[in-house]
């Protein structure tokens, strides 16, 4: 089981260890990291923007700025008006907890339909398990499966992430799926979300920067 | 009258699975056991808890490392709710499960045999502008304490007490430090 976890903060951002340590501690478990860190690292290591905007002009403003310079975007979601631009924006790779400080899941059916035309991974943080406890958790619980049985009606992908601050965040591929399985996860549903959805993505970003924009044909003389 | 044991055939085929912690902070036995049998209940409940026959067996304090016990059916429930545990008693801390064996005399040969690469160290460098003081170097790893306030509130903030560094990464007692 392989695992490629797309939102880990180090020092350069929110975290508390060094990017290469952090490399290196999941490369100890098993597991591959891109980091978040609006911070562009070396090839060969996933780097990628964690976008915190309150309105939608600010966030358009923002994807436009960072679309070059990292592998992937991410938008920070909870706020029904982001949440609803980032998943009708192609060029946004994730959506990262939609249900952050509200009641809700963050979706209806409109929102997981766009998020399924536009190619808009939701995330799923175990971090967001791991530091809640009784009735919150069981909010970020129930929130969880409804985003996945919006899913499976209407076909958006759900990426897993660790949304590690830490070394003690990271977990094994092992721990992640028995995790989701737990929760209700098909052994495939397991298979999309930690490592089929991340590549799309990244792959998805990397060749958008290489095609023209819509409506530019290269003249050639 | 002694009651008489199940037949083999008729016994719940158990599994041992291994783990070691890993904290900042030195975790007591009792503590480990406290946060397995927390998170085990948080997640579960009783009820279902109580179908998955296991048992917290053996933890050595001074290798952080131990096994418990449960029933087939049921690791992956049980390796969940060891991944779910980060915190004990303010300590951070995270208990990964090293594996899962069907007799205890080779999960102790595949996973619990100890080899401990630590040593104290005292020395400061610099990284990225700010000066930190190491403390341990254990596995590759620098442990360090930073001399920065925002960086130490951080640390506070979640519970830890160093902020690690790749051993290659990092100049100790350099010139410019």
């Amino acid at each position: 089981m392989d695992f490629l976890d797309l939102r880990v903060h180090s020092l350069n951002s929110s975290g508390t260890d060094s990017y290469n340590s952090m490399l290196m501690q999941a490369k100890a478990l098993g597991a591959e990291i891109g980091l978040c860190d609006n911070h562009s690292y070396d090839e060969g290591i996933y780097s990628g923007i964690e976008i915190k905007e309150n309105t939608k002009k600010k966030l358009k403003k923002s994807i436009d700025k960072n679309l070059s310079g990292f592998d992937y975007i991410l938008v920070h979601g909870g706020n029904a008006e982001i949440n609803r631009y980032a998943v009708m924006d192609r060029r946004v790779g994730i959506l990262a907890h939609p249900d952050k400080g509200r009641k809700d899941s963050g979706l209806d059916a409109f929102l997981a339909r766009q998020a399924a035309i536009n190619g808009v991974a939701i995330e799923m943080s175990i971090s967001g398990l791991l530091n809640s406890r009784r009735n919150e958790r069981v909010k970020r619980l129930r929130n969880l499966h409804a985003n996945l049985m919006l899913k499976r009606k209407y076909g958006f992908d759900i990426i897993v992430t660790s949304g590690a601050k830490s070394r003690y965040d990271l977990r094994t591929p092992e721990e992640v799926a028995a995790l989701l399985e737990v929760i209700g996860f098909t052994r495939e549903e397991i298979v999309d979300a930690m490592v089929k959805v991340p590549m799309k993505i990244i792959t998805r970003t990397r060749e958008s920067k290489q095609s023209l924009p819509q409506g530019v044909v290269l003249v050639e003389d | 009258m002694k009651i008489k044991t199940f037949p083999p055939t008729m016994r719940e085929k158990k599994r041992y699975i291994a783990y070691s912690v890993k904290s900042d902070y030195q975790i007591s036995r009792d503590d480990v056991v406290k946060a397995i049998w927390n998170s085990i209940l948080g997640f579960f409940g009783e009820n279902t808890a109580s179908q998955f026959n296991f048992w917290v067996k053996d933890y050595d304090e001074l290798n952080q490392k131990g096994f418990l016990v449960c029933g087939h059916r049921h690791t992956n429930e049980i390796i969940t709710a060891l991944a779910l545990v980060n915190v004990i008693n303010g300590k951070r801390l995270y208990i990964q499960t090293k594996g899962i064996s069907g007799t205890l005399k080779s999960l102790k040969r595949k996973f619990l045999n100890t080899v401990k690469d630590s040593d104290n160290i005292e020395g400061k460098f610099l990284f990225q502008g700010n000066t930190f003081e190491a403390v341990r170097i254990e596995k590759g790893f620098v442990y360090s304490i930073p001399k920065d306030k925002n960086l130490l509130n951080r640390l506070n903030r979640m519970e830890m007490k160093f902020i690690s560094f790749v051993k290659e990464e990092v100049k100790i007692n350099a010139t410019d430090a």
